[in-house]
């Protein structure tokens, strides 16, 4: 029995579900502000959307007799991610809606985890948009009193070169003081976050600045080289919110940390494309959705050279496979 | 800091787990009654047995001739009696000659060399002292000598030793840099190199300061210290030629190929020996460790010394499930048997304790494998092209020049075997190739 042991012999400490785990805290800062924002509605539709994925994963599982990996905790991250990216005005079924399309349709179907093609949670909540827009768009400012408001992307989008003077502050857009959906209001929240997955080092670090640099640089373009509104941009809508959770994503993404580079830089850019384009404020999720479907390219484009040989052969077949 | 360069450093940073041995002086152990010196201590092919049954020998006997070729003399390390040379039929039928040990150390030596030594001189030294590269891969070092064919030339000597662990090639360098530096300083003048260097890891200090040391002493002006960084796996010839040099060596390539002469400090310390003190290899400084030992040491041991005498000297184990392993911890090989003899590729005898295997769960597609693979491979992609019996992807993804450095399945977070798929892909190459 022994004999048959192989090098290495050690492991890291590191697993999925640490990884996971660590993508859970990392999402904390911004959900406790939530829930200080909005009250317990939003503690109720982020705990829904918590259970109603992991109650998906399990039951699609039990019921096709398939191992069950709700212990992984990928399925917890995805149901909190669907609940942050919803206004706090939407109603609870939605939460539910958004999960099991996410899930089932979207992870499960494909083969579960590391197989899907698109972002569960990106997925799910542009087909949201598509499907029921005008109920997801009575956005309010934090507080109780459920004061109706516009989102700052409202002001800046569809074609405007400036900031118009009655858009928010960008200190108010920095600390949350605007409408928008639950998770990406609180700047400074989902700094922290980000913070915290470089310092474990679950995501790198040029990921999430190559997509706002990206963004950045396009709306610099067409905002005629106004660098505060570019500024504007990166800061406000679910762009920053997105770079940190959604474009790190490892399975939807390219695999090596180059194409991973250029992947996040192209959302950036197409982002900023839709939004200057369209009267879509949703131009994030959009944008991401596109460039999952474009990863396998980037990745057998930036197939490294191994060492000690001169050319490289792009292995075409496996890449696409996931 | 690591976190925040643009492409992460290709290898990790790997708990290096040396406090334990690595301030311990090498103590000689005293030799058992019986030496097992199989007749393959060494890559390529056995050497044979030139003695019989009831012939006395003395430390530096020639026990085994080498077969010509990539093959290598073995010499005894004790004086006594041969008494047995049985046939190990599991293992092609090879030969082991059993020793007993009369405890009165008398030697045989090599001639002195000339006070000129040439290069021809220096292959034949090596190639009748026996000496093999003692860095773990066991490679016959007169053959890594035969540098004539080149131009530019340059030495570099290995004292990397960055598997977790292993403490012996950094005792080596602490207690014998002189001697290092010495010879260095011959071989340097010998085959007229242009540079020298030798790499040692950063965190080592104490092994750094003696060969700073040393080589002022010596007023060794043309031997750089170059210090790597501690990132597994920096002990790899090609990658170290490359961290210092600037030159890869090409798939199917050696070093010398390129003008580069490599050597580990322990193989540089047996040289040191074969010429300065006119002896065969036959001993050398084994790292014993690991959690398992009562009383982890740095030892001087007689070849052909069996295992558990070794351990009997380190205090025995503490009692539970225990797994053995000859070298370190990424690229060593488990053994069950402790009768295993001390060869000339041992460096270290690590005892760890044996866990549960963990379930292999589905890829995340975090890449790390992919990000971390010091020869830009791409495990996954390997290891799923091997599970889906698309074996001839395996060229296309170059896995034949895996290093088995084992970095992928140690990064692994859902514990994927990618090392073990890459070597069985290699293998099932190499059976469509000799079809």
């Amino acid at each position: 029995m022994i004999k048959n042991l192989k090098a290495p012999f050690i492991k890291t400490k590191a697993s999925d579900h640490n990884i996971m785990r660590d993508v859970l805290i990392a999402l904390m800062p911004v959900s406790v502000m939530a829930v200080v924002s909005f009250g317990m509605r939003s503690f109720l539709m982020l705990i829904l959307g918590v259970v109603s994925a992991v109650f998906f994963e399990y039951a699609y599982q039990r019921i096709l007799k398939k191992e069950v990996t709700i212990k992984d905790l990928s399925a917890a991250v995805t149901g909190l991610l669907m609940g942050l990216s919803l206004p706090s005005t939407a109603p609870l079924w939605m939460v539910v809606f958004g999960t099991a399309v996410a899930i089932l349709l979207v992870k499960q179907l494909p083969g579960g985890i590391g197989k899907n093609t698109f972002n569960p949670a990106v997925f799910s909540r542009v087909l949201i948009k598509i499907l029921f827009s005008p109920l997801i768009t009575d956005w309010v400012l934090p507080g109780t009193d459920a004061v109706s408001t516009a989102t700052p992307l409202s002001f800046i989008g569809d074609g405007s070169k400036t900031i118009p003077a009655e858009a928010p502050s960008f200190y108010d857009a920095f600390m949350g003081n605007i409408g928008g959906n639950m998770g990406e209001m609180v700047k400074w929240a989902i700094l922290l976050g980000f913070a915290y997955l470089v310092v474990r080092k679950v995501i790198n670090f040029w990921v999430p600045v190559s997509m706002l640099a990206g963004l950045f640089l396009t709306t610099l373009l067409f905002g005629e080289s106004d660098p505060g509104f570019a500024l504007y941009h990166v800061i406000t809508g679910t762009a920053m919110f997105a770079a940190v959770f959604m474009v790190t994503d490892y399975t939807s993404g390219p695999l090596n940390n180059k194409a991973r580079i250029y992947y996040a830089l192209l959302i950036g850019i197409l982002t900023g494309m839709i939004r200057y384009s369209f009267a879509l404020p949703g131009g994030v999720g959009i944008a991401i959705l596109l460039m999952n479907l474009l990863a396998p390219v980037l990745d057998g484009y930036c197939t490294p050279r191994v060492f000690g040989h001169k050319g490289r052969v792009i292995p075409t077949s496996s890449v696409l496979r996931r | 800091m690591d976190i925040l360069k643009f492409f992460t450093v290709r290898g990790v940073r790997i708990p290096a787990h040396k406090e334990k041995t690595k301030d311990l002086k090498v103590e000689s152990i005293k030799p058992s009654k019986h030496l097992y010196f199989p007749m393959a201590m060494h890559i390529g092919k056995p050497a044979k047995p030139i003695v019989m049954i009831g012939d006395s020998v003395k430390i530096g006997t020639l026990l085994g001739e080498s077969e010509g070729g990539v093959s290598t003399n073995i010499h005894s390390s004790v004086s006594g009696k041969v008494v047995s040379i049985p046939k190990d039929e599991s293992k092609k039928g090879l030969e082991t000659v059993i020793i007993e040990n009369d405890y009165r150390d008398d030697k045989v030596k090599l001639k002195d060399l000339n006070e000129s030594i040439t290069t021809e001189d220096f292959m034949k030294r090596l190639e009748e002292a026996g000496i093999t590269g003692k860095g773990g891969a066991g490679f016959p070092a007169h053959i890594k000598y035969d540098m004539e064919r080149h131009k530019s030339k340059y030495l570099v000597i290995n004292g990397s030793e960055c598997e977790p662990y292993s403490t012996a090639d950094h005792r080596c360098m602490v207690e014998y840099a002189s001697e290092i530096v010495k010879i260095i300083q011959l071989i340097e003048k010998t085959y007229e190199v242009d540079e020298a260097f030798i790499a040692v890891e950063e965190h080592m200090t104490e092994s750094r300061d003696a060969l700073k040391q040393a080589l002022k002493e010596r007023n060794a002006e043309r031997i750089t210290l170059y210090e790597l960084p501690a990132i597994y796996p920096q002990g790899h010839s090609g990658l170290q030629i490359h961290q210092i040099l600037g030159l890869e060596i090409e798939e199917g390539q050696r070093s010398g190929d390129i003008g580069v002469l490599q050597s580990n400090v322990s193989t540089i310390k047996a040289i040191y020996d074969a010429v300065f003190n006119n002896e065969s290899f036959h001993k050398r400084i084994i790292t014993v460790t690991g959690p398992m030992i009562k009383n982890p040491k740095n030892v001087m041991v007689r070849l052909g010394t069996q295992v558990e005498h070794i351990v009997e000297a380190c205090g025995g184990f503490h009692p539970g499930v225990r797994i053995n392993i000859s070298g370190g911890p990424m690229m060593g090989k488990s053994f069950e048997d402790l009768t295993l003899p001390v060869d000339k590729d041992t460096t270290t005898l690590l005892f760890l304790k044996r866990y549960g295997k963990e379930e292999e769960r589905a890829c995340i597609r975090c890449a790390k494998c992919v990000n971390c693979c010091p020869v830009s491979l791409q495990p996954i992609l390997i290891s799923n092209a091997y599970r889906n019996r698309e074996y001839e992807m395996g060229n296309i993804l170059k896995s034949e020049s895996c290093i088995s450095c084992g970095i992928c399945t140690y990064i692994c977070p859902s514990r994927i075997t990618l090392l073990e798929d890459i070597q069985k892909l290699n293998k099932a190459l190499e059976g469509i190739e000799d079809d």
